[in-house]
C-alpha cells in the first residue's frame, strides 16, 4: 500500500520530522530499528518484531503528533532514558536473552487474557492513521471492502441497506439532521475497522452518516476530470453521452454513483410518504454529491436508461462460524467461498500493512477454515454430482436445493443465536441481526430467478411452478415474520448479555472458584450438545415436513384446477 | 473477542511447514479424516480444528496446512506470527526437501523471534524405503543440532501421524505451562523490559 504514506503524513505533519528527532541524538544502530519500526506502520511486516509489543510503541509515536510541543520533549527525553537501558540490556548478554523471551511471551499473553479492551484500542488509534473517511473513493473501498462483487465502501453499502429497509415511508428523510455526537461515533467505528450494528441508531443518523462520508471524500463521485462533463451532459439531458461517461468512471466511482442514485430513486419514487420530490432531494443531496441540481433531476429522471438493470441488493456479509453453519447448494457454497476468499485477502492486506492483533489472527485461522471446508464440501459435491448426476430428474433437485437453502438459512440463523446466546459477545451478534434481516430479500429474489428460467419449459410445469413459487412465497412471508420476532429476541438476549458481560467481568477479579465452574461448564457444555443434537434433527424433520406439505399443497391446487376444468 | 477462556478446551496451533510435494497435506489428512489422498493438488493454505483427547484432557488443535511453494511466501509471514508449534516436513525421498528445512527453520525462528519455539522435524513418506535418500542419520544428527525431535512417519499408512501431532501438542501444553510459571513474581522486570521494547520500535 503505497499510497499510505502520503496519508499518514497529511494527516499528521509532525511525523516523519519526529523520526529525524530521534535520528539526531541516537546512533546507527537504533536509526535502523526506528525505520523498520515506520516501515511496519507503512505497509511492510517486519518479521522480527512481535505483534503486540509493536501496537504499544506506535500509539506512543503517534500521541506526539497531536500535541508536537509538550510531548514532544517528554518524548525525547524518554528515548534517551530507554536507549541507556537499552545499552544496559546488551551488556547483560546472551544468556539473558535467552530467559527473556518466554517471559516476554507470557507478558503477551497476560496483556491479551486480561485486557482484551486494550489490545482493540490500541490497533483502533492505529487504524484511525489509516481511515475510510475523508480519503479517495477507491482506497475506503480497499479498507472497507463489500466482499461481494459491488465496489462500494461498506460504509455506504450499510447506510443504503438501513434506509432502503427503514427509511422509504419517513417524512423528511435525509433532511433530517442526526444527533452530531451518534454520527461521529460511527464514523469512529467505520474508521476503526469495527462491526457496526446499525440498526441500534436513528434513521437520521444513518442519513447523516451517509452524508458525511460523500462530504469527506477529497474527490467529487463523478471525480474531478469528468464532472465538467457530465454537467454539460446534464445541461443538454444528453442521455447517450452520459451513459458514455459513466462507463469511464472507475468501478468504485460507477457503482457508488449507481447505487447511489437507485437508492435516491427510490426515497423519490415514494415522495408520497417521504415528502420528497427531485427538487427537495436535490436541495439537500446536490453539495455533499458535488454536482448541480440540473445534473441531479436528470440522472435521477432518466435513472432507467442511464443504470439499466441496476438492483441494489442488500449485504450479505461473509459467515464467520464454520462448520455447521456453512450453506449446503453448490451456488451458496460458491457464492460464500468468494466472500470468504476477498476477506481472507482484506485481512492479509491488513495485516502487511501492519495491523497485527492477537483477534486479527484468530480470525484470520477462522476464515482459513471456513475457506477449507467449503472448498472440501464443494468438492464432495462434485464427487456425489458425478455420481447421481443422470439418475435425478433435474428440475426437482434444483427446487429441492432452492427450498433446502431457505430451510437452512433460517436454521443458520437459530443456530447462530443460540451460540451466541451461549458463547460470544455483543460484536458477533450484531452480524448476525444484519444477516437474518438479510435473508428475507436474499430468497425472493433467489425464488424469482429460478423461477424465471424454467417457465418455458412446458405448460403443466409451469403450472406446478407457479404454484410452488406462490407457497414458496407465502413460505418466505412466514419466515419474514419469524425473523422479525428473533430480531425481537436477538435484541432482548442483546441486553441480557450485557448485563452478564459486567458480572463476567467481576467474576474474573475473583479467580478462585475455577474448578468448579469449569465442572458446571462441562456438564453444561455437554447438555448443550445434546440439545444442539435434538434441535438439528427436529429442524431436519420439520424441514421433510414442510417439503411434503408443499407437494401437497401442489397437488391438491393442481386437482382443483383439474375439477374445475372438468366441471 | 472471547473472554471465557476457561470454559473453552486449550486450543494448541500447530503449523505444517516445508517444501512442496512432500506430503504435509497428506499428513493433515490423515491426522484429520483417516483419508489418504493420492493424488497431488498444490496448496496454497488451509485451516483444520480438531478436538483430541490429550493425555486425559480434552483439547482443540488448529492445524494449518500451508504452502510449499515460495509463490506464497508473502503471505506466509502472517501465518507463522501465529503460530504455537511447528512440524517441518521433508520426504525422506527427496534430498532438496530436507535441505530447504533449514530456510523453514530459519524462517521461523525469524518470525518468532524463539528458538524454543515447539518444533518437530517430521521425514515423511517412510513407507517408500527403496526410494530413500535422506538417511536415518543425516536427518537424527540434523534435528540434534537444532535440539529438536526426529520421527519419521508414513502419511499413508499412518505410520507415527498421530505421534507427530500429540508430541508437538504436549511440547506446546508444556511451553505454555513454563510460561506461566514464569510470569509469576517477574512482573516487574517484565514492566520494565515492555518500556525499553516500546521505545526501541
Amino acid at each position: 500500500m503505497d499510497f499510505d504514506s502520503p496519508d499518514v503524513e497529511k494527516d499528521f505533519p509532525g511525523l516523519y520530522a519526529s523520526t529525524e528527532i530521534g535520528h539526531k541524538d541516537s546512533d546507527g544502530k537504533r536509526k535502523d530499528k526506528k525505520d523498520r519500526g515506520y516501515a511496519a506502520l507503512e505497509g511492510e511486516s517486519s518479521p522480527e518484531e512481535e505483534p503486540d509489543t509493536k501496537s504499544p510503541s506506535k500509539i506512543k509515536k503517534i500521541k506526539p503528533f497531536k500535541f508536537p510541543t509538550k510531548k514532544e520533549k517528554h518524548d525525547k527525553l524518554k528515548d534517551k532514558d530507554s536507549k541507556d537501558i537499552q545499552k544496559e540490556k546488551k551488556k547483560d548478554g546472551e544468556k539473558e536473552k535467552k530467559k527473556d523471551k518466554p517471559k516476554n511471551k507470557v507478558k503477551d499473553k497476560k496483556k491479551h487474557k486480561g485486557s482484551d479492551g486494550k489490545d482493540t484500542i490500541d490497533i483502533g488509534a492505529l487504524y484511525e492513521n489509516q481511515p475510510v473517511f475523508g480519503v479517495p473513493l477507491e482506497i475506503s473501498f480497499d479498507r472497507n471492502p463489500c466482499h461481494d462483487d459491488i465496489h462500494l465502501p461498506l460504509v455506504l453499502r450499510n447506510c443504503i441497506d438501513y434506509v432502503q429497509m427503514n427509511g422509504l415511508c419517513t417524512d423528511g428523510v435525509y433532511k433530517v439532521p442526526g444527533v452530531k455526537s451518534k454520527v461521529q461515533s460511527l464514523k469512529v467505528q467505520y474508521n476503526r475497522r469495527q462491526s457496526v450494528n446499525l440498526a441500534d441508531y436513528d434513521l437520521a443518523v444513518v442519513t447523516s452518516l451517509l452524508k458525511q462520508y460523500l462530504r469527506e471524500l477529497p474527490d467529487p463521485i463523478l471525480t474531478s476530470d469528468l464532472l465538467s462533463k457530465f454537467e454539460d451532459a446534464g445541461e443538454t439531458q444528453n442521455t447517450e453521452l452520459t451513459k458514455l461517461l459513466i462507463s469511464e468512471l472507475p468501478l468504485c466511482n460507477k457503482h457508488t454513483l449507481t447505487w447511489l442514485i437507485v437508492h435516491f430513486t427510490s426515497i423519490i419514487e415514494n415522495e408520497k410518504y417521504t415528502k420528497m420530490n427531485t427538487t427537495n432531494f436535490g436541495c439537500v443531496l446536490c453539495p455533499v454529491l458535488q454536482m448541480s441540481q440540473k445534473l441531479f433531476s436528470f440522472l435521477v429522471t432518466k435513472k432507467n436508461e442511464l443504470f439499466p438493470r441496476a438492483i441494489l441488493h442488500k449485504y450479505i456479509p461473509p459467515l464467520r462460524c464454520a462448520s455447521p453453519y456453512l450453506p449446503s447448494g453448490k451456488q451458496e457454497m460458491t457464492i460464500e467461498l468468494k466472500k470468504q476468499e476477498s476477506l481472507l485477502s482484506y485481512i492479509h492486506r491488513e495485516m502487511n500493512a501492519g495491523f497485527v492483533c492477537k483477534t486479527k489472527e484468530e480470525e484470520l485461522w477462522d476464515v482459513q477454515r471456513i475457506i477449507t471446508q467449503l472448498k472440501r464440501k464443494l468438492k464432495v459435491l462434485e464427487k456425489d454430482n458425478h455420481k447421481v448426476s443422470k439418475e435425478k430428474p433435474k428440475k426437482e433437485n434444483h427446487i429441492n436445493g432452492k427450498f433446502e437453502a431457505v430451510g437452512t438459512q433460517t436454521q443458520t440463523a437459530l443456530d447462530r443465536q443460540n451460540s451466541n446466546n451461549s458463547v460470544l459477545g455483543k460484536a458477533e451478534v450484531v452480524s448476525i441481526t444484519s444477516d437474518t434481516a438479510n435473508i428475507s430479500n436474499y430468497d425472493g429474489s433467489l425464488v424469482d430467478d429460478d423461477i424465471q428460467t424454467t417457465t418455458s419449459d412446458s405448460d403443466n410445469e409451469e403450472l406446478v411452478l407457479q404454484y410452488e413459487s406462490e407457497e414458496l412465497m407465502s413460505l418466505i412471508a412466514n419466515l419474514k415474520d419469524n425473523i422479525v420476532q428473533e430480531k425481537c429476541e436477538i435484541d432482548r438476549l442483546q441486553s441480557k448479555l450485557v448485563s452478564v458481560g459486567k458480572i463476567v467481568n467481576v467474576r474474573e477479579y475473583f479467580t478462585c472458584p475455577i474448578d468448579e465452574t469449569a465442572v458446571a461448564n462441562s456438564v453444561l457444555l455437554t447438555e448443550y450438545k445434546m440439545l444442539q443434537f435434538q434441535k438439528m434433527n427436529i429442524l431436519k424433520s420439520i424441514e421433510e415436513e414442510r417439503e411434503a406439505i408443499l407437494d401437497l399443497k401442489i397437488q391438491i391446487k393442481l386437482a382443483q384446477r383439474k375439477h374445475m376444468g372438468i366441471v | 473477542m472471547k473472554k471465557n477462556n476457561v470454559q473453552q478446551p486449550a486450543l494448541h496451533k500447530v503449523i505444517m511447514v516445508g517444501s512442496g510435494g512432500v506430503g504435509k497435506s497428506a499428513l493433515t489428512l490423515q491426522f484429520m479424516y483417516d483419508e489418504f489422498v493420492e493424488d497431488y493438488e498444490p496448496t496454497k493454505a488451509d485451516s483444520y480444528r480438531k478436538k483430541v483427547v490429550l493425555d486425559g484432557e480434552e483439547v482443540q488443535i488448529d492445524i494449518l496446512d500451508t504452502a510449499g511453494q515460495e509463490d506464497y511466501a508473502a503471505i506466509r509471514d502472517n501465518y507463522f506470527r501465529s503460530g504455537e508449534g511447528f512440524l517441518c516436513v521433508f520426504s525422506i525421498t527427496e534430498d532438496d526437501s530436507f535441505q530447504a528445512t533449514m530456510e523453514f527453520r530459519e524462517q521461523i525462528l525469524r518470525v518468532k523471534n524463539d528458538d524454543n519455539i515447539p518444533f518437530l522435524l517430521v521425514g515423511n513418506k517412510g513407507d517408500l524405503t527403496d526410494k530413500r535418500k535422506v538417511s536415518l542419520n543425516e536427518a537424527q544428527s540434523r534435528a540434534q543440532e537444532w535440539g529438536v525431535p526426529y520421527v519419521e512417519t508414513s502419511a499413508k499408512t499412518r505410520d507415527n501421524v498421530d505421534k507427530v501431532f500429540f508430541d508437538l501438542m504436549r511440547e506446546i501444553r508444556a511451553r505454555k505451562k513454563e510460561d506461566v510459571k514464569g510470569a509469576n513474581g517477574r512482573g516487574k522486570e517484565k514492566g520494565r523490559r515492555k518500556k525499553l521494547k516500546c521505545n526501541l520500535l
